[in-house]
């Protein structure tokens, strides 16, 4: 299967705040989606701009559609969209003046298609993008991205603060984006729900290091949160336990095989889970 | 590289539309103007050549809110390009504050006369405000790129002095070299001094700002 990025024992460490990137590592195959998801801080931002090259990773090798990317790579760059959160573009500009732009430095710019994109999303030609709301930027950032014909987007919390049937839209352009074979998707996000509509894998950041990186069927389908009281935990065994989070009378347990352990742990109830609680038993419970 | 000087252009365009109205109002006024003292035309030649080039310096240099910055290292272009972009859009309104001076001072000479004692003074003034131009220019894009974005103002006005400074200080060395009173010869000698230095630190100033922005991270 070929890689449409894959990171190997990438590490970034600044000294000023103390933040180290620890020997990041995982694969994004052509034709899926990876969601990249941790809490705010986590390293996503460190990791997608050490991938961009916008800093300099201190160990490890990234390859990027088969290749290192560097400053000199710029057919590479020509395959990857781009969308950050907030603005990603000057304000002084409007959309067709950003297309001007934007036609003046990708080779394969699509103007009908980025024209098509406004349209669809009913982005107004001539007005400044100082004057665009959230949803709208985000909109022409989308548009931009795909209007140049890329194999890989990037997308760092690209729907966070976005209404719902905004998200919802952008989510549905994303999944027509990765119809085409070797087309793929990294989007980091701390809002789980999207990418449990759309994700092929999950890979969990926290404290610049991965916890967590599997394919998000086995984790929807397979993990599972096994309940019981504080003094039935002993009698699970901890080879079972990923990771577990003390309430006040209760114990939610993350598993990795339910079926297993529900016939296992006859007594106790297993159920199903999300990934908004497997982020938070991974990140903020005890292992056993 | 067409693309980005097309940003530049965008960039600039608000601020310097407005100073190149005052330019053409204030060029046919100075023009129009008895030009027997010439002080007005002196001053008009810097204001052109140096104001142009000092209005966008700091448009260029502005601050974007936002991640374009940053979105910008993600496309085609490399981070040299970028710096070559805002040096090249730099001489392009060098040369477009020289038009403006020479139209003024031509249209003054057809009108009223030639204003100066001597026909090489005006290559002096010339000179001097490329001199003070391109001093200020390169100072401030190094500066601009070293420091704390923030501090792009100070920057600029420290530049100015630095430029303004920088051409006194070549017109002092050629006054102690050259014995007064100076033939045309040697003026033109040394304006072409100043000509040459004040593109060398362009040049300069070129290669340290490419420098600085290829370790900066963003």
């Amino acid at each position: 299967m070929n890689m449409a990025l894959t990171l190997d024992k990438v590490s970034k460490r600044y000294e000023s705040s103390g933040f180290w990137l620890k020997d990041i590592s995982f694969n994004l195959p052509e034709g899926s989606i990876l969601g990249f998801i941790g809490q705010n801080g986590a390293g996503k931002t460190t990791t997608i701009s050490c991938i961009l090259n916008t800093i300099k990773k201190d160990n490890g090798r990234i390859m990027v559609l088969g290749r290192e990317m560097t400053d000199q790579t710029m057919d590479i760059k020509e395959e990857i969209g781009v969308v950050f959160d907030g603005d990603n573009f000057p304000p002084y500009l409007s959309a067709e003046e950003l297309s001007k732009v934007m036609s003046g430095i990708y080779r394969k710019w699509d103007q009908p298609l980025f024209c098509n994109y406004l349209q669809r999303f009913k982005l107004p030609l001539r007005q400044k993008i100082k004057s665009f709301s959230r949803g709208m930027s985000m909109q022409l950032a989308i548009a931009v991205a795909l209007a140049h014909h890329p194999r890989l987007l990037l997308l760092d919390e690209a729907t966070g603060g976005l209404d719902p049937l905004m998200r919802d839209e952008i989510l549905d352009i994303l999944l027509e984006f990765v119809q085409t074979e070797d087309h793929s998707i990294l989007l980091s996000s701390h809002i789980t729900g999207d990418l449990e509509k759309i994700a092929d894998h999950i890979v969990l950041i926290d404290h610049g290091e991965i916890i967590l990186n599997k394919p998000k069927d086995e984790l929807i389908y397979d993990y599972g949160i096994m309940r019981c009281l504080v003094k039935e935990l002993p009698e699970v065994d901890p080879e079972d336990i990923i990771s577990y989070r003390k309430r006040e009378f209760q114990v939610d347990i993350l598993v990795a095989d339910k079926d297993k352990l529900s016939r296992k742990y006859k007594k106790l109830t297993i159920d199903n889970t999300t990934l908004d609680e497997i982020m938070l038993l991974l990140v903020k419970g005890e292992k056993a | 590289m067409k693309g980005l000087m097309k940003n530049n252009y965008y960039k600039m365009r608000s601020g310097f539309k407005a100073f190149v109205i005052v330019l053409i109002l204030t060029g046919l006024a100075v023009a129009a103007f008895d030009n027997e003292t010439p002080s007005l035309l002196m001053g008009y030649i810097y204001f052109s050549i140096v104001g142009l080039s000092l209005n966008s310096a700091m448009a260029l240099r502005k601050t974007v809110t936002g991640k374009w910055d940053k979105y910008i290292l993600t496309m085609p272009v490399k981070r040299a390009e970028i710096i070559k972009s805002l040096f090249f859009n730099q001489m392009y309104v060098l040369v477009l504050g020289i038009v403006f001076s020479a139209l003024t001072v031509g249209l003054s000479i057809m009108v009223h006369g030639f204003p100066l004692d001597k026909g090489v003074d005006i290559w002096v003034l010339f000179s001097s405000a490329i001199g003070v131009s391109c001093f200020m220019s390169g100072g401030f894009f190094s500066l601009s790129y070293l420091g704390k974005e923030n501090w792009q103002e100070t920057m600029l006005i420290f530049s100015l002095g630095a430029g303004i400074g920088s051409v006194m200080l070549i017109v002092t060395f050629l006054n102690k070299i050259f014995a007064r009173p100076q033939t045309d010869r040697q003026i033109l000698l040394g304006c072409g001094v100043i000509l040459l230095l004040s593109l060398v630190a362009m040049l300069l100033s070129y290669f340290w700002t490419k420098e600085l922005y290829s370790r900066k991270e963003i």
